[in-house]
C-alpha cells in the first residue's frame, strides 16, 4: 500500500505509547477524543471484519461489538508494536467470538440481496472498490478455516507461526489450510472470469 | 507483523493488505459511521464494565456463597425449632427470614440478562438514531489515493475487438481521479501474457487509469475517448461496466449530453443488473431525465431509486425532488 494522505491515520498507525493523545485520552473517558479514534479507526475495522465473515448482514453488529472491545480494551494496549496491529487483532479476536457465538443457533444470514445493493463509496475510484467486493464475494465460496488463516496471513501480513498461534490450530495445519485457500481462490477467480496480475496463467 | 515461511503466494493484489480505503465492506453512509461509533462509545464509556464473562463468574460465586449461607441459616433455623419444642423460652426466630429471603438463586440471573438487554438496547438504538455528519466528517473518508494503491490489477477476462454497438455516456462522481494514477502501478504485460490481446495493447486498467488522469486535468473529451476504448475492448467486461457508469458522469456533467448519459446508464444497467455501481448508475438515470426535462419519467427513476437503495447518500434530495414533480 502507498503512502496514506491523511496525517490522522499515519498518528494513529505509527503512534508510540502516548505520541497519539487521543488514546489516553479516550482511556480516561473522555468521549470525544473516543470517537474521534473510533471514527477514523472504523472503515479499517469494517473493512477486516468483512474480510471475515460470509455476506455483509452481520458486519456493522460485529464492528460495533469489537469498537466496544476496543475501547474498553484500550488501557491494555502497551505500546508493543503498532496501534493498528493491536486493534487488528482485538477486532479478529471479536469476529471470531462472535462466528463461535453465531454458530450455535445457525443464525448465518444469507444476504445475497443486500449484496445486489452494494454501492461503491462516493470516495473511492469505482474499479479499485469493485475489485475488492469481488475479492470478498470470492472469499465467501471458501470454507471459514481456510478464510480465516488467508485473511490473516495474506491480509494482515501475520506470519503462519503468528496465524497458528492466534488461531490456536498446528502450524502444519495453517500451512496446509493456506494452500488449500489460495488454490481454492485462485480457481474461483478463474470461473470467475479473470485473475488479477500475476494470477493462474 | 512479520511475514515469513510461507513459500507460496497469492497473486499481486488479489487480497490487499488491510487498509482504510472504502472495500471490502460495503459503503457506509457518514451518518450512520457516526451513530454506530456514538453507539458504541455509550456503551464502552457510560456503561463500562468488566468482560460479562467474568462479571457472571462473579455474580454465580456471590450466589453459591448466598445459597450456603442460606441453606446454613435454613438448618439453624429447623434446628432452632426442634429445640423450641424443647426449650421455647429462647427464640431466635426474628433473624431466619431476612437471612432465608436471598437463599433463592433465581434474582441473581435475571439481574445480568436485564442489564445486558439494556446495553444492547442502547447500542441498537444509537446505531440507528442517525447521527452527527459534523463529526462523521472528520474520520476522513474521504482520501485521495496514490498510484502505489492502486496496483490492483482487475481480474477480467481480457478479449480484444470484439465489435460492439456504440453506446455513450452517463454517470455520477465515479471516476474519482487519483493523485498520481500513473505511478507504481503494475505493468499489465503480466496479465496480457496468455491472453488473446495484442501484445501493445493496454489493458483496460491502464486506460481506466489514464481516463481518471484526462479528468483530474479537466480534459474530458479525452477521458471520454478512452472509456470508449475500454467498452470497445470488452463490452461484457467489468472494466467496460465501470467505464459506462462513468462516462455517464462524464457526459452528465461536463460533456451537456444528457441523452447520451441516460444511454450509457441504462446500458450499464441492463448489462449488469444488480451490479456493484446500481446505486450510481440508477440515480445517473434521475439526473439524465431530470436533465432531458422528462418530468414522469424522472418521477418514475426516482421511485425505482429511493426503492432499490432507501440508504443512498443520495436519498435525501432523491424524496424532496420527487415530492417536488409529483406533487406528493
Amino acid at each position: 500500500m502507498g503512502s496514506m494522505t491523511s496525517t490522522g491515520r499515519e498518528a494513529i498507525g505509527r503512534a508510540r505509547p502516548g505520541a497519539d493523545p487521543r488514546i489516553q485520552a479516550a482511556i480516561q473517558g473522555r468521549r470525544e477524543a473516543a470517537e474521534s479514534l473510533l471514527m477514523e479507526l472504523l472503515p479499517r475495522v469494517r473493512n477486516l471484519v468483512r474480510y471475515l465473515v460470509h455476506g455483509d448482514g452481520e458486519v456493522e453488529d460485529i464492528a460495533q461489538e469489537a469498537l466496544i472491545a476496543l475501547l474498553r480494551g484500550l488501557s491494555t494496549y502497551r505500546g508493543e508494536g503498532q496501534f493498528q496491529s493491536w486493534v487488528d487483532r482485538v477486532v479478529a479476536r471479536t469476529t471470531f467470538a462472535w462466528l463461535k457465538r453465531a454458530r450455535g443457533n445457525e443464525a448465518r444470514r444469507v444476504d445475497e440481496s443486500a449484496e445486489l445493493m452494494a454501492v461503491p463509496s462516493e470516495d473511492a475510484p469505482p474499479d479499485e472498490y469493485v475489485h475488492r467486493r469481488r475479492m470478498v464475494m470470492l472469499l465467501d465460496r471458501i470454507p471459514d478455516e481456510q478464510r480465516h488463516a488467508m485473511v490473516l496471513h495474506h491480509v494482515l501480513g501475520m506470519s503462519v507461526p503468528e496465524v497458528s498461534d492466534e488461531l490456536g490450530i498446528p502450524f502444519e495445519t495453517i500451512r496446509s489450510r493456506l494452500r488449500l485457500g489460495r488454490a481454492a481462490l485462485r480457481a474461483l477467480a478463474t470461473e470467475d472470469g479473470g485473475v488479477p496480475d500475476g494470477g493462474a496463467e | 507483523m512479520s511475514r515469513l515461511l510461507d513459500e507460496e503466494g497469492l497473486p499481486p493484489g488479489m487480497l490487499a493488505p488491510l487498509d482504510e480505503d472504502p472495500g471490502p465492506a460495503r459503503r457506509l453512509s457518514r451518518q450512520k459511521s457516526a451513530a454506530l461509533v456514538q453507539a458504541a462509545v455509550l456503551a464502552a464509556l457510560d456503561a463500562p464494565s468488566p468482560p460479562p464473562r467474568s462479571r457472571r463468574r462473579h455474580e454465580w460465586l456471590m450466589g453459591g456463597a448466598l445459597l450456603v449461607v442460606g441453606a446454613a441459616a435454613v438448618a439453624t433455623w429447623h434446628l432452632s425449632r426442634r429445640s423450641d419444642s424443647l426449650a421455647p423460652v429462647e427464640t431466635p426466630v426474628v433473624a431466619v427470614p431476612a437471612v432465608v429471603e436471598p437463599v433463592r438463586p433465581e434474582p441473581v440471573v435475571p439481574a445480568v440478562d436485564s442489564e445486558r438487554a439494556e446495553v444492547a438496547g442502547v447500542m441498537r438504538t444509537g446505531a440507528e438514531a442517525g447521527g452527527d455528519v459534523e463529526r462523521a466528517e472528520v474520520a476522513g473518508v474521504g482520501v485521495m489515493r496514490t498510484g502505489a494503491e492502486v496496483g490492483v490489477a482487475r481480474a477480467e477476462p481480457d478479449v480484444a475487438g470484439v465489435g460492439m454497438k456504440q453506446t455513450t455516456t452517463g454517470g455520477t462522481e465515479v471516476g474519482v481521479p487519483r493523485t498520481t494514477p500513473d505511478v507504481a502501478v503494475p505493468s499489465p504485460s503480466a496479465k496480457l501474457r496468455g491472453t488473446e490481446m495484442l501484445p501493445s495493447a493496454p489493458a483496460p486498467e491502464d486506460l481506466l487509469r489514464r481516463a481518471n488522469g484526462h479528468r483530474a486535468t479537466g480534459q474530458w473529451k479525452a477521458a471520454e475517448a478512452l472509456y470508449l476504448r475500454v467498452i470497445r475492448t470488452d463490452p461484457q467486461a467489468m472494466s467496460a461496466y465501470v467505464a459506462r457508469v462513468a462516462s455517464g458522469s462524464l457526459r452528465l456533467e461536463h460533456l451537456g449530453d444528457a441523452r447520451g448519459a441516460l444511454r450509457q446508464y441504462q446500458e450499464a444497467q441492463r448489462g449488469w443488473p444488480g451490479g456493484v455501481l446500481e446505486e450510481e448508475a440508477s440515480h445517473g438515470v434521475t439526473e439524465a431525465l431530470r436533465a432531458l426535462g422528462d418530468r414522469d419519467g424522472e418521477a418514475r427513476a426516482l421511485e425505482s431509486f429511493l426503492a432499490r437503495h432507501p440508504d443512498s447518500p443520495h436519498g435525501v434530495a432523491a424524496r424532496t425532488r420527487l415530492r417536488e414533480i409529483s406533487g406528493r
